[in-house]
């Protein structure tokens, strides 16, 4: 499965048609707290083969969400968060491999620094949606980077 | 007086040479009058007293042949023989000063030998910039003089009386001097500054450079009109609700402010007030709040409200913060001395204050106006980026599977409506800066219809099921015809209806019901929605411009929290009102429009 965690469903459609088209499932999630709690729930793992992540993006705003304004710099930086929050936790650290950040952030701003910049130390790629307008080229490089992730070690079956 | 070789008289000489001074800084002025009395009389010292109204107090501004006296430097009463001249207009002459009892620094007359003394009181000169009234002052301070001996005093009070008026306008030309270069040094600030903040802090330090104040800030009125937050400071050292002395280094300048309940507290207190008030030894040291740093122990601090210029309509304009400064800097024998402040200084700072406070809000709106033009462009290059990934899947895939892509030419329309209704928002920002052109409008049929049709536009591309309208099967012709601008309404019914749907809740099913009804001169439009509502914390302030609640974040990340506050202030330009009524399961925006002559 992949799962575009963005809250513009419709900006992503041609990119999960696309996808789609390759054979892959796909699954859309549009606030930070739902997309947490399903890539770390526990039948999750095996499921997951890649997350492309936006940057900017709501929380589930009620009270129970764990994305707030202030930790998020008014939403501008919830994907990070969200990255942050992965990373805490060794058990997401096949999660963190898988992902991809995807953002419409532009080049030389404060922002684009610090997604760059967090997003390295975690060793996540970043991709600027401008740059990648093309689903079917997109395509190819979303499966190259799946070419390259290692499959997690499964004790092999009886 | 010329032509022949008579000796020219004394007054006329020391008038011309006293008209040398003029164009000096007012500090400047004053010790050089003295100087020049001192070259004129055999003195052995002389003082420049000026009036403060506000206190009812006299502060020295100059002073030649005596020790420096932090005393008389900050609030002395009007009781002495200055004060006596300053309050009748009379000069006042002694001839053993040691012997008068009003006269309390005996300690300085038996120092320095004093016995011989004349107060000049100084004539008023109105500043041409009435900031502060300072008309009703008749006589602005005092020089004094200490003679030699009764002769050297009997010459300087011949003299005396008749250059007490050009002493008058020399000085007063001097404040005029110091506020021309502290305005002109600020209005550079403003040029060179990248945002509000920034301009701030460079103000207080103009005011510090160039006109020798020892410390100062600002606090500015917060969003929500409940706290008056520090935006710059010279450097603060007390926090007294702590008993914590320096520690405020670490503190960051968001957790520094006053809540406006804090009454007793002298920066509320001014603010309320809307006066300037003046405190030697800040009594916030007591009550328990912030003061700036001072390297020595006096202190007086003017507070100064700052007030935002009014608008057109609006007869006084409301203080939008406090502009505080603490102890005048003095040259004293070379070296700097704290003082108090006066009448000038008064004046000076409110000038300034005012000249901050509208280069301030200039700022603060256009760093509004570049954060909104920065959202737009930033939705519009995503629409664009996704507009074409909406095409090239069409050109790359249509031939092979021309059936899963049935949504490429909807989505690709509906992204450009919404562009091009963003690039419209942002265009409609022109109106604020334009005259409304007010004619007979047919609210239902000019207005509404398009707005609605707007919705059904937008809707794809809000990613909203469905937008259902109740209230518009009536006859349009019962809508009475309204006065307003179209163009306005258009704006104010595009942002509610914007609105309605951006919060229309995880349904995304967006519910809108119109209502029309006649009240007296108008006709109020409702525009009812059963979306996520509006905390109750956050409806104060949902028509203050930039003003965001937390939950309309959550729901729409990119807004701008510019389009009520817009919507209102269009309606009241058109003569009309937008208003908030809700209720627990509904929200209500009420648009009233003046109906047109012949619906009344």
């Amino acid at each position: 499965m992949i799962y575009f965690v963005d809250e513009e469903e419709s900006f992503l459609r041609p990119y999960a048609v696309e996808m789609q088209m390759r054979g892959y499932e796909t699954k859309q999630i549009t606030d930070a707290d739902t997309a947490l709690e399903t890539l770390t729930a526990e039948d999750a793992e095996n499921d997951v083969e890649l997350i492309l992540l936006d940057v900017m993006m709501p929380g589930r705003g009620d009270e129970t969400s764990e994305f707030d304004r202030k930790s998020t710099d008014n939403y501008l930086k919830t994907g990070l968060v969200l990255l942050k929050k992965l990373a805490e936790s060794e058990e997401n650290k096949e999660l963190l491999k898988k992902t991809v950040v995807f953002t419409m952030s532009s080049k030389s701003t404060d922002l684009f620094d610090e997604i760059s910049s967090t997003s390295r130390k975690l060793g996540v790629p970043v991709l600027r949606k401008s740059d990648w307008t093309r689903p079917l080229r997109l395509g190819d490089e979303l499966e190259g980077i799946m070419g390259t992730i290692t499959p997690p070690k499964h004790e092999a079956p009886m | 007086m010329s032509g022949n070789n008579e000796k020219p008289n004394a007054e006329w000489v020391l008038a011309s040479e006293l008209l040398d001074i003029a164009g000096r800084q007012s500090t400047d002025a004053a010790q050089a009058i003295l100087e020049l009395l001192s070259k004129h009389f055999k003195l052995k010292a002389a003082t420049f007293f000026s009036f403060d109204p506000l206190g009812d107090t006299q502060t020295i501004r100059a002073q030649t042949g005596l020790d420096w006296d932090s005393w008389s430097a900050f609030q002395i009463p009007m009781t002495t023989p200055a004060g006596d001249a300053i309050r009748t207009g009379e000069i006042v002459v002694h001839y053993d000063i040691a012997k008068v009892d009003t006269y309390v620094n005996k300690e300085l007359c038996r120092k320095h030998k004093l016995q011989c003394y004349i107060a000049t009181p100084i004539p008023h000169f109105p500043l041409p910039d009435k900031t502060l009234e300072t008309d009703s002052i008749k006589w602005s301070g005092a020089v004094c003089l200490y003679p030699d001996d009764a002769a050297e005093l009997d010459k300087a009070r011949d003299v005396m009386e008749n250059v007490a008026p050009v002493i008058g306008r020399i000085y007063s030309l001097a404040v005029v001097h110091d506020q021309a270069m502290i305005r002109r040094k600020i209005t550079e600030e403003a040029f060179s500054s990248g945002d509000t903040n920034s301009f701030m802090h460079k103000s207080l330090q103009v005011l510090k450079d160039n006109w020798k104040i020892e410390a100062g800030s600002i606090f500015l009125q917060d969003d929500r009109n409940k706290y008056l937050y520090m935006r710059a400071t010279t450097g603060l050292d007390y926090d007294c609700s702590r008993g914590l002395r320096g520690d405020l280094k670490t503190k960051r300048k968001d957790d520094i402010y006053y809540r406006l309940d804090e009454t007793s507290n002298s920066t509320v207190k001014c603010f309320l007030q809307r006066e300037p008030i003046v405190f030697v030894d800040n009594p916030d040291r007591a009550e328990g709040k912030y003061v700036e740093k001072v390297a020595g122990q006096r202190r007086a601090t003017v507070f100064v409200p700052i007030f935002e210029p009014p608008s057109r309509n609006q007869a006084a304009a409301d203080p939008i913060g406090i502009l505080r400064v603490t102890n005048r800097m003095i040259v004293h024998d070379g070296k700097h001395e704290v003082g108090s402040f006066a009448w000038e200084d008064m004046a000076s700072i409110n000038s300034w204050a005012s000249l901050i406070g509208v280069v301030g809000r200039i700022m603060e709106r256009s760093d509004r106006w570049r954060n909104d033009f920065q959202r737009t462009v930033h939705g519009a290059k995503g629409t664009i980026a996704s507009v074409m990934a909406h095409l090239y899947t069409l050109h790359d895939r249509g031939p092979d599977m021309p059936e899963k892509l049935s949504f490429v030419v909807p989505d690709s329309i509906s992204h450009l409506e919404n562009l091009q209704f963003q690039i419209d928002r942002i265009e409609s920002r022109d109106l604020e800066g334009s005259d409304l052109k007010i004619e007979p409008v047919l609210v239902y049929a000019d207005v509404i219809v398009q707005a609605r049709d707007l919705a059904e536009k937008l809707k794809n591309s809000m990613g909203i099921r469905h937008v259902e309208f109740t209230g518009l099967h009536i006859e349009p012709r019962t809508v009475p015809t309204v006065m307003a601008s179209r163009d306005g309404l258009l704006v104010v019914f595009r942002n509610l209806i914007e609105n309605s749907m951006k919060y229309c809740g995880a349904s995304r099913i967006c519910r809108i019901s119109v209502g029309f009804t006649v009240r007296g001169d108008y006709l109020d439009v409702s525009i009812t929605d059963t979306g996520i509502g509006i905390r109750e914390a956050d409806k104060p302030n949902i028509f203050d411009e930039g003003f965001r609640g937390d939950a309309a974040f959550a729901h729409d990340i990119r807004g701008t929290g510019y389009g009520l506050s817009q919507s209102r202030q269009l309606m009241n330009r058109m003569g009309g009102a937008l208003n908030l009524h809700d209720t627990a399961e509904h929200t209500t925006f009420v648009v009233s429009m003046p109906l047109e002559e012949k619906e009344k």
